[in-house]
C-alpha cells in the first residue's frame, strides 16, 4: 500500500511538474511581458530603455528553464507573484476566493449525487421500463443543455420573473440556490446513467444470480451486494466530476456575480493578469489531481481483494 | 439491428438538415446581421422582427442564422482538426512504441489529468482573448482522447498476422499505417468525432460567453448569449433564442453520436 501511494505520489509530481512548466511555456508565447505589464497597471509607458532595464532585473533575459525553476521556487515557498489588477500577492487573492467556490462546487456535488444515485438505482432496477426511458429522455435533455443558459434562463425565471431570487447573489445561503441548481442540473443527468452502467454490471455478475438463487430477496442485493461493489466506480466517478464541477463553476460564477475564484481569474483575462491566471491553473492542478489521488487511494484500500492479495499493483 | 438503423438513419437526416440550414440558412436572413436601427431596439419578437431585435437594434433571427454558419464551421473545423492530429500521433505512438510512445503517452497524462475546461480558459487567458487563440486553446486539450483511442487500438492491431503479411510482402511502414493500421481505427474515431460536436460546441460556446473567443460584433451563438445577458431584464429573447439554437443543435449532433455508436459498437449498454 505504502509503495502504491508513493508511486501514485511520485506520478503526481510529475504531473503538476508538467502542468506547471506548460503554462509557463504558454505565457511565454504570450503577447507583452512581465516588465510591460507592471508599468502599464502602473498606468504609464516605458521607454525602450526602461523597459530593457526591468527585464533585466526582473529576470526576464534569462533562458526560459531557468525562470521557471525560479518560479518553481518561489511557487513552492508560497510565492505566486503579485496580481496587477488587485495589487496584492497572488496566493492571497486565491485564498480568499477559493472557499467560495468551493462552497458552490462542493454544495453542487452533493446535489449531483444526491439526485443522480438513488436515480441511477431507480433506472438500473426498473431497466427498459417506464422511468428508465424518462430519465434517458432528461439526460439527452440534460447533456445538451449549456450550462450557461440553463443559468441565464434561471436568473431570468426566478429572479427577474418571480423575483424569488435577487439578480446579483449575495454569497450567502439564498444565494447559492440558483447557481448550484445552474452546475448541477446538466451533471446529474449523465451521471445517473453512468451510475445505472455501472450497477447493471455488477447485477449481470454471478454472485447476484447465485444471491438470487438463494432467495436473498432483491431489495437486500441491491443496497448490501451490489451497491457496495459499484462504489468504487461511482467514488471514481466523483472525483472526476470535480473537473466538471470546477471547470463548469468558472462560467457560472461570471452569471451569477459569485465572488469565487472563477468570476476572478475571468477577470484577470480581461487584463491580462498572468501572475493571477498562472495560480489558478497551479491551483485548480492541485486541487483535481489530489482529489483523484484520494479517490484511487481509497478505493484500493476498500477494495479486499487488494487486501488479500497482499500487493498492489 | 433494423431499429437501429432507422434511428440512426432519422437522426443523420435530422443532423444533415440542421447543418444545411447552419450553412445555407443565412439566404433566408431577412436582414442584415450587422445592421444596426436605434429606431428599433429592443424590439419583442413579433411580425416584423421574428425573435425580436438586440441594444443595438440588430434582428436577433438573422444574426442566429448567419451565427451557425461561424458556430457550426469552427465546430467542424475544431472536430476534424483534433481527430486527425490525435489519431495520426496517437497511431504512431502505438504502432512504433519505444521512446516515441513514452513520452507522448507521459503528456496526455498531464493533459488528461486536467479538467479541460479549466485549462482551455487558461490556455485562452493566457493568449489573450481571440478566435485563433481559443481554436489553439481546445486543441491543445483535446486531441489526447484520440491519441488514446488510437495508440489503444494500433496497439493490438499491429501483432495481427495482417501486418506480418504486408510485412512480407514488402509493404513499407508508410503503406502499412496508412493501408492496415488506419482503416481499422477510423470507425472507433469516427463514433468519437459525432459524440464529440456537441461537446465542442459547448465548449466553443462557453469560451465565447466568457468573451474569450468570437468577439462581438460576429455573430456567434456563445457570444450572442454574453451580449444578451446584459439585457436579460429588457430584452429576455435575445439569449433566449441564441442558447435555444445551441441547446437544439447540440442535442441533435449527441442523438446521432449515441444512434451511431449503437449501431457500430456491438458492445450493448
Amino acid at each position: 500500500m505504502a509503495v502504491y501511494i508513493l508511486k501514485r505520489l511520485a506520478r503526481l509530481m510529475a504531473v503538476l511538474l508538467g502542468v506547471t512548466f506548460l503554462t509557463f511555456i504558454i505565457t511565454q508565447a504570450a503577447p507583452g511581458d512581465g516588465a510591460q505589464m507592471r508599468y502599464v497597471s502602473m498606468g504609464m509607458i516605458p521607454s525602450e530603455e526602461l523597459l530593457e532595464k526591468t527585464r533585466e532585473e526582473m529576470g526576464l533575459n534569462d533562458p526560459v528553464l531557468v525562470q521557471y525553476v525560479r518560479w518553481l521556487g518561489n511557487a513552492l515557498k508560497g510565492d505566486l507573484g503579485e496580481s496587477s489588477k488587485f495589487g496584492e500577492p497572488v496566493l492571497a487573492q486565491l485564498t480568499k476566493k477559493l472557499p467560495q467556490t468551493l462552497k458552490l462546487a462542493g454544495t453542487a456535488m452533493v446535489a449531483v449525487f444526491g439526485v443522480s444515485l438513488p436515480l441511477g438505482i431507480l433506472t438500473a432496477v426498473k431497466k427498459n421500463k417506464c422511468a428508465d426511458y424518462f430519465v434517458r429522455v432528461f439526460s439527452f435533455l440534460g447533456i445538451s443543455m449549456p450550462n450557461f443558459w440553463l443559468g441565464l434562463l434561471l436568473m431570468y425565471f426566478f429572479a427577474v420573473r418571480l423575483k424569488w431570487f435577487r439578480v446579483v447573489s449575495a454569497n450567502d445561503g439564498m444565494g447559492m440556490v440558483l447557481p448550484v441548481a445552474a452546475l448541477a442540473i446538466p451533471m446529474v443527468s449523465g451521471y445517473a446513467r453512468q451510475i445505472r452502467g455501472a450497477l447493471l454490471e455488477e447485477l449481470s455478475s454471478n454472485y447476484v444470480a447465485g444471491a438470487r438463487a438463494r432467495g436473498i430477496p432483491e431489495r437486500t442485493i441491491m443496497l448490501c451486494h451490489v451497491l457496495p461493489n459499484a462504489m468504487f466506480s461511482i467514488l471514481t466517478l466523483a472525483g472526476l466530476s470535480v473537473g466538471s464541477l470546477l471547470g463548469g463553476a468558472a462560467i457560472i460564477e461570471t452569471i451569477f456575480s459569485w465572488q469565487g475564484i472563477g468570476n476572478m481569474v475571468v477577470e484577470a483575462i480581461r487584463v491580462r493578469d498572468y501572475p493571477l491566471i498562472q495560480g489558478y491553473v497551479v491551483w485548480m492542478a492541485v486541487i483535481y489531481v489530489t482529489v483523484n489521488l484520494a479517490v484511487d487511494v481509497i478505493c484500493r484500500f476498500l477494495d479486499p481483494q487488494t487486501r488479500l492479495r497482499g500487493k498492489v499493483d | 439491428m433494423r431499429k437501429k438503423w432507422i434511428r440512426f438513419s432519422f437522426f443523420l437526416a435530422l443532423a444533415l438538415l440542421v447543418t444545411a440550414m447552419a450553412f445555407w440558412g443565412y439566404r433566408f436572413a431577412p436582414y442584415d446581421p450587422l445592421e444596426t436601427d436605434f429606431g428599433a431596439k429592443l424590439t419583442p419578437p413579433g411580425r416584423e422582427h421574428l425573435m425580436g431585435t438586440d441594444n443595438v437594434g440588430r434582428d436577433v433571427f438573422s444574426r442566429v442564422l448567419w451565427g451557425a454558419r461561424n458556430s457550426f464551421s469552427l465546430t467542424f473545423l475544431m472536430i476534424i482538426l483534433v481527430s486527425f492530429m490525435g489519431t495520426w500521433i496517437g497511431m504512431a505512438s502505438g504502432y512504433f512504441g519505444g521512446m516515441v510512445d513514452a513520452v507522448l503517452m507521459r503528456l496526455t497524462d498531464i493533459l488528461l489529468a486536467f479538467p479541460d475546461t479549466v485549462f482551455a480558459i487558461a490556455v485562452a487567458g493566457l493568449l489573450g482573448p481571440g478566435l485563433f487563440n481559443t481554436v489553439v486553446a481546445l486543441s491543445f486539450v483535446w486531441w489526447t482522447k484520440y491519441a488514446r483511442l488510437a495508440r489503444g487500438l494500433a496497439n493490438v492491431i499491429k501483432t495481427k498476422d495482417y501486418i506480418t503479411q504486408a510485412r512480407f510482402g514488402g509493404a513499407g511502414t508508410m503503406k502499412i499505417l496508412v493501408f492496415y493500421v488506419l482503416p481499422n481505427i477510423i470507425p472507433q474515431a469516427v463514433i468519437m468525432a459525432t459524440l464529440d460536436v456537441g461537446g465542442m460546441m459547448l465548449a466553443l460556446a462557453g469560451l465565447s460567453f466568457l468573451g474569450l473567443a468570437a468577439q462581438p460584433p460576429a455573430p456567434e451563438w456563445g457570444a450572442m448569449l454574453y451580449e444578451g445577458k446584459s439585457y436579460m431584464q429588457t430584452a429576455p429573447w435575445i439569449m433566449i433564442f441564441s442558447g435555444l439554437a445551441i441547446f437544439i443543435t447540440v442535442m441533435v449532433f449527441n442523438l446521432l453520436g449515441d444512434s451511431l455508436r449503437d449501431l457500430l459498437d456491438p458492445r450493448e449498454t
